[in-house]
């Protein structure tokens, strides 16, 4: 190690308008600088502060930043805010109930969309699967803030409603795919949408008087009887697509039942921080 | 101005009473909630933190009434709470607990979140961990962690449930500091058990003993329930109600004094124990 | 009183998770990290987001700091190849103007020139003697341990050049110090 410094001065230059120095200079200076903690401390000294804290600003911002899980980083590719993905994907738990419900539903649906050649299949099961994202994004409600999150203003209802729709959304969005590869579908296509619908919004308004589980699973087995009841038409079988449950007067009761039940869910949403506060 | 006012509050958890009648009436400054375990301080706090709904009375935080959803939110805008048991996800890292709670207070802007939440944990000492999963965090780091989040955006109204639970002492001298700096502008409310930092730190009192107010007032006229009743002498005197050793080597007595005993000026603690009747038998 | 930790006792901390530690070495050595960028590239903001990402690189790799040598010079690596990496990103090839460009202004003092000979021998006068492009194709290569393809990417000129170039400058050198 050499004993040799560089110049005061020549170090200043450096620090300030370093494109200033001849290549000559500056490389020896470049290689000193490797070596020599001292020639280093001064260069810092004579750089600008402002500078140097703007730059550690936007270091501390990149390291402190929270690594985003791949399933937030696709919730907010599919158009979430990047809170509200946060706050959906922010646990592996939470993840992980959003992951297997699309999951379960994809190949889920893919499996119907196989298919016997009816449409049967399809239309009877698509309603029941919002059914279950809803009672996975419940159950994995398990809020990570814990108690003190629960003293926060975004909790219950507002809470709820975030992750079931963003849930719901991509449950929807397969559902309307799986559709689209069923056999009967120029009649077909669309009948699922409202009665699902009907069901989603019903299980949410159960939810506010009773637990999520007897909730959904009280509709789903609801939503099965009234398959099995409408199938029978003046005692012949009639075909699912062609029962009284998907005819005209089905869809408008399932508009409405969507209707009375979103109601219900607006007038008692603060019965959802109600419930958690036991 | 009252920033916390409750009439007759009561709360069961089935045949159990744990709450029968609590009124106070609290304003600006640093509030100690001392009581027994089993007193009822965690229930009221929970109730006061809009976390749990009274079985009955009246409660006004802030001007708003949290038994509506509107009043609800509205105090959790300006609240800050620290739960007994935060039960936060131990996956986080420091950093991302308290960013994730600052977003459930609807800091949306990330930027100044980010520098919300670097600023809290600042404030605790922890910047040196930020980027440590908590389960790797010491007891008394996570509890300053759970600190860190309620302090968050600077609430006009804080409840803490034993803050200084898992401090060693110079985190709790520290911790003293930083809320004697709040306490100018913000109300705070926090139940503990060691009164001495009741002593320090807290211009009101108030002692709650199986589920109602026993007593309302400064911390001195706390210690003061106790003059005359705290002496000192060599040997234990088994007619004191309590008694115990002291680290000089006298020992310390609460009770009725006997005559030309050698009285000390009373402690809040002493004022507390006189309060309880805590009795050395019941203590053993 | 707090104790000055040396930069290896930083890069520890640092692998640690310690956060105050990656602050005092960003103190320490952004300034000379950014002086050298600024040399390689003439837009300051490109220096300026390469030195930020070193240090989020230094970050995320302080565990794989072997120990050995000097941690400027492992940094220097850090930093050239973010450089590049900045560069590439931007699809700018930013001409390296400060290579080719010498100072007018500035006199070397011949007390100087004779120290800074004695720092690298006879091989600073000789660098001096060579054109401007060859210059920098050594520098790149043999002072900041590029390989020639990344020297290529910093100096927006294809691999091929960089070799015939520094085949030429070793020559000229080799002339030079002979």
């Amino acid at each position: 190690m050499t004993p040799w410094h560089a110049p005061p001065d020549t170090l200043d230059r450096f620090a300030r308008t370093p494109e200033a120095l001849d290549d000559t200079t500056a490389s020896s200076v470049e290689q000193h600088l490797l070596h020599c903690g001292a020639c280093r401390t001064h260069v810092a000294d004579a750089a600008d502060p402002i500078e140097l804290d703007l730059s550690w600003e936007q270091v501390a911002d990149a390291i402190d930043r929270p690594t985003a899980g791949a399933a937030e980083r696709l919730l907010v590719r599919v158009g979430l805010a990047p809170d509200v993905a946060r706050v959906v994907g922010a646990t592996p738990g939470l993840r992980l109930a959003w992951l297997a419900t699309t999951a379960i539903l994809a190949v889920a649906a893919a499996v119907v969309a196989q298919g016997s050649g009816s449409d049967a299949p399809f239309l009877v099961v698509a309603p029941l699967v919002p059914l279950g994202s809803v009672l996975l994004t419940f159950l994995a409600a398990d809020d990570p803030a814990g108690e003190a999150g629960r003293a926060a203003p975004m909790h219950g209802f507002g809470l709820v409603m975030r992750r079931a729709l963003a849930t719901l959304v991509p449950t929807f969005v397969i559902l309307a795919m799986a559709s689209l590869v069923q056999p009967d579908l120029t009649r077909g296509g669309a009948l699922w949408v409202l009665p699902s619908l009907a069901l989603t919004v019903g299980a949410l308004a159960l939810a506010t008087v009773t637990r999520i589980t007897v909730a959904t699973g009280a509709l789903a087995v609801t939503w099965l009887n009234l398959v099995l009841a409408f199938s029978l038409v003046e005692g012949h079988r009639v075909p699912v697509a062609d029962s009284p449950l998907f005819d005209s007067l089905g869809q408008a009761s399932a508009l409405a039942i969507v209707v009375v039940a979103g109601a219900v869910l607006h007038t008692r949403r603060d019965l959802f921080s109600a419930l958690e506060a036991t | 101005m009252s920033t916390i006012t409750a009439h007759g509050v009561t709360k069961r958890f089935g045949p159990k009473v744990v709450l029968s009648g609590v009124d106070i009436e609290l304003g600006m400054g640093i509030t100690g909630l001392l009581g027994p375990n089993g007193a009822g301080k965690t229930t009221l706090l929970r109730i006061l933190a809009t976390v749990l709904h009274p079985d009955g009375g009246q409660i006004a935080l802030l001007g708003h009434d949290p038994s509506s959803a509107e009043g609800r939110l509205a105090v959790r805008r300006q609240l800050g709470y620290l739960p007994q048991e935060p039960g936060f996800h131990r996956s986080f890292t420091a950093f991302e607990f308290v960013d994730y709670v600052a977003i459930l207070k609807e800091w949306g802007d990330r930027r100044s979140r980010h520098d919300e939440v670097r600023r809290v944990l600042s404030l605790v000492g922890l910047e040196p961990v930020m980027g440590t999963p908590i389960k790797k965090l010491s007891g008394g780091m996570r509890r300053r962690v759970a600190i860190a989040q309620a302090l968050l955006g600077d609430p006009n109204l804080l409840i803490l449930d034993e803050p200084t639970a898992g401090l060693d002492p110079e985190q709790r001298l520290r911790f003293r500091e930083l809320l004697s700096a709040l306490a100018a502008r913000s109300t705070v409310l926090l139940s503990t058990h060691q009164t001495d930092d009741v002593a320090a730190l807290c211009s009101r009192a108030v002692v709650l003993l199986s589920g109602t107010v026993r007593f309302d007032g400064t911390a001195p006229e706390l210690a003061a329930l106790a003059t005359g009743r705290v002496w000192m002498q060599a040997e234990r005197d088994p007619s004191a109600q309590l008694a115990w050793i002291t680290g000089e080597g006298t020992v310390r007595h609460i009770g009725v004094p006997p005559t030309g005993a050698a009285l000390v000026d009373p402690t809040v603690e002493d004022g507390y124990l006189t309060l309880t009747g805590a009795t050395s038998e019941a203590m053993a | 009183m707090v104790t000055v930790r040396t930069d290896a006792e930083l890069l520890a901390d640092i692998a640690a998770g310690d956060r105050t530690a990656l602050r005092d070495l960003h103190d320490r050595h952004a300034p000379w990290v950014a002086a050298r960028l600024r040399r390689r590239c003439a837009d300051p903001d490109v220096a300026a987001e390469a030195v930020q990402d070193t240090f989020v690189a230094v970050w995320k790799a302080a565990a794989r700091w072997d120990g050995r040598g000097e941690p400027a010079a492992w940094i220097w690596g850090i930093a050239i190849r973010r450089l590049i990496g900045v560069l590439r990103h931007r699809d700018r090839w930013v001409p390296v103007a400060s290579v080719s460009h010498v100072s007018n202004d500035v006199m070397v003092a011949a007390e100087e020139q004779v120290l800074i000979s004695i720092e690298h021998g006879g091989l600073a006068t000789a660098m001096a003697g060579l054109s401007p492009e060859l210059r920098a194709v050594i520098q790149a290569t043999v002072l900041d341990g590029l390989t020639t393809r990344e020297a290529g990417h910093l100096l927006g000129i294809p691999a091929g050049t960089v070799k015939t170039r520094a085949m030429r400058a070793r020559a000229q050198l080799r002339g030079a110090l002979a």
